[in-house]
């Protein structure tokens, strides 16, 4: 069990040291993990202060290491950061070899200060943190250098610095947002979508629909509001798009006798995995049971949400990178995994999604009445340009984007009374809250905090839903309160179609039981949540057959990993992330948006807010209803908001 | 859209700033000083120096005052112990980055702003630090040199090449105080012409140390020694302001004014256009065709002047004066194409004169007249960085006109404007296009789409000399519909920047220099003579006899059978084949004229230094003729011409 030494991250001090090692705080109370890579944690050095494990950890190494770093990272625009970094390294050199004197000692609190007063970005600012609270808790570890010994024999330490920043962090793909906003401020948009693409091709896609947990975590927020993370990012692929941006680029393509990679469905997770790979130089064949590529891209978010043209440009960087889609082959089915193998490939990517409707617990759900049509296939249907039968009353069960999605596209096809049923209030409606006030403004009547328990037929046709009050009880497990039914509240909402969207499920059929996978008890593929391979070896998988019904950054970063592991494998004949990768993981654990470390800043600079086509035009047809940034101007001044967080963290094995 | 007042308190001062002015210019507006080092007024705050950090009541930390907006009841110090010393610091710790030692020998010393910063803060020598850069000079490219250790990343020559040309150049290389700014293609460190520079100049013009200066200042003398001349460039018809500097007889630096617009740019041929890359040399005599017809000989000015007169006389006496002409050139100032249409005219008799405009834009340029009157304001190319919409009509504007397009560019990806382009994409550097029109097929269908996109916004229409070159009638007619229909024509005011093949032409056609308009725009009508294309055509045919050319480096003058051509050359490279008489062209830095730009402004090119009496100036070729030929004008100088030409437009007036 790992203890702390001395603690003082996040503005806590926790000094143990004068404790014996059983009376100490356990480590795991600051969230930090125990272990990164393998080895144990002896020491983090970090824009939040110290935390120390290992009292054997010289303080005043690590913090040159660390100060090395900070030179490194410097990006050079500010005086203060660039040199002050410099000057301090130079001075814990000398002082580590003997040569320093108590002046140094002293202008290293001058200089600190200095930094952390004039800089220009929050690694300059940071960064003297961890000295200034060394130079208070450990001044006697500084001082034993002064009688002109390089004395403490240093152990064989290994220093693991990382870059981050908290929206960074809470991008599941950890995409370098402050570089591509800062590219947005200084006019290069191409650069800054490049910056997008090194981590994936679907930039303009995710510029529409991500959820954005960036933004939650954006230090603006105390003071004004969040940057507008996903649509700069939007902008930029935009203005890609318009400007020729890919056909201006050579992509090269893999190696003729290259190895092979499998992977199972052109999802995002899908899709992602085969550009990474495609890169690394795998020759990819994506076997896809639809005819379309995208997954739920394709055959879920309706195109007024997601532009068809957007998504099948982006599908074809993947293509043009020499991936091979094979449409209308369903694996399982057409194909099996055994057939897979056979064929030679040497490894498979398992990213099928999730395409079957969860049920409600709804009695007649099961009955297949004429009129009762599961969100999901209803999607599917009108995205693949099939023939839809909707009566006039439809009523979609659900409160997440896709009730939306399933909502907003009743509205358009034509039906005039669209109602919403959710069983919880407003505020806990998964939706974003765009979508929820689009959809009440295209006239969806809301009917919250209600549930449906049976569907009403006549001759085999719905006539209706009867449905029942719920109130919010305690919070369950996803923290959401629970909604508890309201005896007697019971009530008829009379509808001729029902559509539910309560969620999505899995279709394993390709799994047999040699296959070597094991499902969690969620019904998702259980795989190492880092490597994202599963047992069976060759065989990963990621996207929402892993994570169950998430988002597609998720999927995409499942899909990063799984990528670097499966080169891993196929080089080296272990499944391995890099460093990078699981640095970003160790971080991810430990946090990094904290009140505690908001940066000081001038408030009340609004945020930019995008077009919005007008109700009445955008009600009737599946043009795309939000239309982004139009005047580089005003995302310039947007990208100007931008604090540039930059935080370097130093762990210490 | 109405802005804000602010009102907020700098130093115990209660000023008033409009909305989005930043705290650093707030108290330069209210006459109150706040150092700064990477802060330059032709650019956007950068942010970089922090040197013009102040405190904010109710912040613990001090901000930047060059980058931060005035907020309403803010109240800023901008004087305080602890933000002085902060200061002082903070440019030592520039200082020790910098080899001031080279301070003894720099060229930049006296202008050096890192050196007048130092004098200002009266800073302490630091201990230096050590920066992995590579040490000497960099000069891949005749025109720019760079000297990487002087560097102090102020950021400001890459944010000018961002905006200005829209070139993006230069990268940083490197991290912390080894950082580099080197000119990047696809992250690796190339040339500058490899990294896409045009060589406009203007990361020369804002770099404040010796980072980045012209070749041509190696030439020496002290910056406080240079004489600085304003001028007017001549190399095309946007005729931007520049100041010509010298060291003793030696040019050694062409740069922009440093006042007037908030943004001025040169290009290429601005700013570098007096280095002679290829070494033509230049004429200095007169010259006549050999007897054997096998090349040129020197002859007297005296001699040629006599000549010309003789052969010309000559001409109209045996086949009249409709078979002379006489073409111009961009060189000439209004002064000189004024008195160059009255030899023609009045002199020679002939109404065949064309010193440099085209027919369909001298058409567009009168007939806006029209509609605005004569008194107006036309647009420079900064006022399109504002523009809401602009459509460029005719391609090639990155080598025609390219301060213009840098113009479009800058305002396509950091204004507010929507670019429409007429014809096909430019090749490099697109911008944000909303609609490509095609100005041959259906115009009348692109032009409505077009007109859509400009109306309700500060639109402006960009009409390039393929357009001229090209249009008739009809397209002139659909443009000016379409510019009154959006609103950007009306009373003393034209927001079409109407850019002409030839320089000056505004100034050529207001002095009479066209066949179809006397001085003062009077419609010469039935008695208008042949313009260029056909003076060159009747020349072909051998129905014109003689010609007198200021445009030696006309290729139209090659193979004409003429009996006489006389032409003004430049440089041996611009003989034509067949002269008889050559007359050594005046340099534009020599001289002395007013020129007027497609903004409509009229400006006084001076001479950088006297002309030697040996070469005759452009304007005394011209009386001389004129005395030659029978008529004594006199002038006794540049000041009498422009005294007639101005008692002739009160004349027209009244």
């Amino acid at each position: 069990m790992a203890k702390v030494f001395f603690s003082s991250w996040n503005g806590v001090v926790t000094d143990e040291r004068k404790k014996a090692l059983e009376d100490r705080m356990d480590l795991e109370k600051l969230d930090v993990p125990s272990k990164l890579d393998h080895k144990d944690l002896k020491a983090i050095v970090g824009w939040a202060g110290l935390i120390i494990v290992d009292p054997e950890v010289n303080v005043i190494e690590a913090l040159k290491e660390y100060f090395n770093n900070v030179q490194n990272e410097s990006c050079g625009r500010c005086i203060p950061c660039r040199a002050g970094s410099k000057v301090i390294a130079d001075c814990l050199e000398a002082l580590t070899a003997g040569t320093g004197t108590e002046k140094d000692i002293n202008y290293l609190e001058e200089i600190s200060a200095l930094i952390k007063d004039s800089s220009l970005c929050e690694l300059g600012i940071s960064s003297p943190l961890p000295l200034q609270h060394a130079l208070k808790h450990f001044r006697e570890d500084f001082e034993a250098y002064l009688d002109g010994n390089s004395h403490v024999v240093e152990k064989e330490r290994e220093y693991r610095p990382i870059l981050t920043a908290p929206c960074r962090n809470g991008c599941p793909a950890h995409i370098n947002i402050p570089k591509y906003i800062e590219c947005i401020r200084e006019g290069n948009y191409e650069e800054a979508l490049a910056v997008n693409r090194e981590k994936t091709p679907l930039v303009g896609t995710l510029g529409r629909v991500c959820v954005h947990p960036c933004e939650s975590n954006c230090n603006r927020q105390p003071y004004d509001q969040a940057l507008s993370i996903r649509l700069l990012k939007r902008y930029a692929a935009d203005f890609g798009a318009r400007n020729d941006y890919d056909k201006k680029k050579e992509y090269p393509k893999p190696p003729a006798g290259a190895d092979r990679v499998a992977i199972v469905g052109a999802g995002p997770a899908g899709l992602n995995a085969g550009y990474q790979l495609a890169q690394k130089g795998y020759n990819v064949t994506i076997f896809e049971a639809l005819p379309v590529a995208g997954g739920m891209l394709a055959v879920g978010i309706p195109s007024y949400r997601l532009p068809r043209d957007i998504l099948n440009a982006e599908i074809a960087l993947v293509t043009g990178l020499g991936v091979e889609i094979r449409y209308n082959t369903r694996v399982g089915v057409d194909i099996t995994l055994d057939q897979i193998w056979e064929e030679g490939y040497k490894a498979i990517f398992v990213a099928s999604g999730l395409h079957d409707s969860a049920t409600m617990g709804c009695k007649g759900e099961d009955a297949c009445y004429y009129g009762y049509m599961p969100g999901v296939e209803f999607l599917r249907k009108i995205n693949l340009g099939e023939e839809v039968e909707l009566g006039e009353r439809v009523a979609v069960i659900g409160g997440g984007n896709v009730a939306m999605d399933c909502a907003r596209s009743a509205v358009r096809l034509g039906v005039k009374e669209v109602h919403l049923i959710y069983r919880r209030s407003r505020t806990e409606m998964p939706a974003s809250k765009a979508e929820i006030d689009a959809a009440e403004e295209e006239g969806i009547k809301f009917h919250l905090l209600a549930n449906p328990t049976c569907i009403l037929e006549e001759k085999g046709v719905v006539s209706g839903m009867e449905c029942i009050q719920m109130e919010l009880g305690e919070p369950d497990d996803s923290g959401r309160r629970r909604p508890i039914p309201l005896d007697g509240s019971e009530f008829i909402l009379s509808a001729d179609t029902v559509i539910p969207a309560i969620g999505q499920v899995a279709d394993f059929c390709y799994l047999n039981e040699d296959c070597g996978m094991e499902l969690t008890k969620w019904g998702t593929l259980a795989v190492d949540e880092e490597t994202m391979a599963s047992d069976r070896p060759g065989i990963f998988a990621g996207g929402d057959a892993v994570l169950g019904a998430r988002t597609v950054i998720e999927a995409i970063a499942s899909a990063n990993r799984a990528a670097e592991a499966i080169d891993s494998y196929l080089r080296k004949g272990k499944s391995e992330v890099g460093l990078q990768v699981k640095l970003e993981g160790h971080i991810e654990n430990l946090g990094v948006y904290n009140e505690n470390t908001i940066p000081e800043m001038i408030g009340d600079r609004k945020r930019l807010e995008e077009e919005v086509s007008p109700v009445d035009e955008r009600m009737h047809n599946f043009d795309e209803a939000e239309l982004g940034f139009k005047c580089p101007s005003a995302v310039v001044k947007e990208a100007e908001r931008c604090v540039k967080c930059l935080r370097l963290g130093l762990t210490v094995l | 859209m109405v802005k804000k007042t602010i009102s907020l308190q700098i130093d115990s001062k209660k000023i008033l700033a409009e909305e989005g002015t930043t705290i650093l210019e707030a108290a330069r507006q209210n006459g109150i000083s706040i150092p700064t080092l990477c802060y330059h007024p032709r650019l956007e705050p950068l942010g970089h120096c922090r040197i013009c950090i102040v405190q904010i009541d109710g912040l613990e930390r001090p901000v930047t005052s060059c980058d931060n907006p005035v907020k309403e009841d803010m109240i800023v110090i901008t004087n305080t112990r602890e933000l002085q010393e902060m200061r002082c610091r903070i440019l030592e710790l520039s200082l020790a980055t910098h080899p001031y030692k080279d301070c003894l020998t720099c060229l930049r010393t006296g202008t050096c702003e890192l050196q007048e910063s130092a004098y200002k803060f009266q800073s302490d020598l630091p201990e230096q630090i050590s920066r992995d850069i590579p040490p000497g000079d960099v000069s891949d490219n005749p025109y720019i040199v760079r000297d990487e250790e002087k560097c102090i990343l102020c950021g400001r020559c890459l944010q000018v090449c961002r905006t200005g040309p829209g070139c993006f150049v230069y990268s940083l290389a490197g991290n912390g105080v080894s950082t580099r700014v080197i000119p990047c293609r696809d992250g690796q460190e190339v040339s500058m012409e490899e990294a896409g520079c045009i060589f406009c100049g203007q990361c020369v013009d804002v770099c404040p140390v010796a980072a980045i200066t012209e070749k041509s200042r190696g030439k020496g003398g002290r910056e406080w020694e240079l004489s600085t001349i304003p001028g007017i460039c001549t190399e095309c018809s946007l005729g931007c302001y520049l100041e010509r500097q010298l060291s003793g007889d030696d040019m050694v630096r062409v740069t922009v004014p440093s006042e007037g617009d908030k943004v001025s740019w040169l290009c290429q041929k601005g700013k570098f256009g007096f280095i002679n890359e290829t070494g033509a040399v230049p004429i200095k005599t007169a010259l006549r065709l050999k007897k054997d017809g096998s090349g040129y000989e020197e002859t007297t000015y005296k001699e040629a002047v006599r000549n010309t007169a003789d052969a010309l006389l000559d001409i109209k006496n045996k086949s009249g004066a409709e078979a002379l002409a006489v073409l111009g050139s961009g060189l000439l100032s209004n002064e000189e194409n004024y008195l160059l249409q009255k030899l023609a005219r009045t002199v020679l008799g002939t109404a065949n004169i064309d010193l440099g405009a085209e027919p369909a834009w001298i058409k567009t340029f009168l007939r806006i007249q029209e509609i605005t009157g004569t008194n107006l304001t036309w647009p420079t190319p900064f006022a399109l960085s504002n523009a809401g919409a602009i459509l460029v009509l005719g391609k090639g504007l990155d080598d025609s006109h390219p301060v213009a397009a840098m113009a479009v560019k800058h305002a396509g990806r950091f204004g507010d404007a929507v670019i429409i382009r007429a014809g096909d994409p430019e090749t490099h550097n697109n911008t944000w296009q909303e609609l490509t029109v095609s100005a041959e097929k259906d115009s009348e269908i692109n032009f409505r789409k077009a007109a859509e996109l400009l109306t309700g916004k500060n639109s402006y229409i960009v009409v390039g000399p393929s357009f001229f070159n090209q249009a008739a009638d009809r397209e002139i007619d659909l443009l000016l519909k379409m510019a009154v229909e959006c609103g950007l024509i009306e009373r003393g005011r034209s927001n079409l920047l109407l850019l002409s093949g030839y320089s000056n032409a505004t100034g050529v056609l207001a002095a009479g220099g066209t066949p179809y308009f006397a001085p003062g725009f009077i419609a010469l009508n039935g008695e208008s003579g042949m313009n260029r294309e056909e003076i060159l055509a009747a020349a072909k045919k051998g129905k014109l006899k003689g010609l007198l050319s200021f445009d030696g480096a006309d290729p139209g003058l090659d193979n004409l059978s003429l009996e006489s051509l006389v032409a003004v050359c430049r440089t041996g490279d611009d003989l034509p084949g067949g002269a008889d008489i050559i007359f050594p062209a005046q340099q534009i830095i020599l001289k002395e004229g007013l020129f007027t730009n497609s903004s409509g402004q009229t400006r006084l090119n001076k001479a950088v230094l006297r002309q030697d009496d040996s070469a005759p100036q452009d304007w005394r070729i011209i009386t001389d003729l004129a005395g030659a030929l029978g008529t004594k004008w006199s002038y006794d100088s540049l000041e009498d011409v422009r005294e007639e030409m101005k008692n002739l437009a009160n004349a027209k007036q009244n």
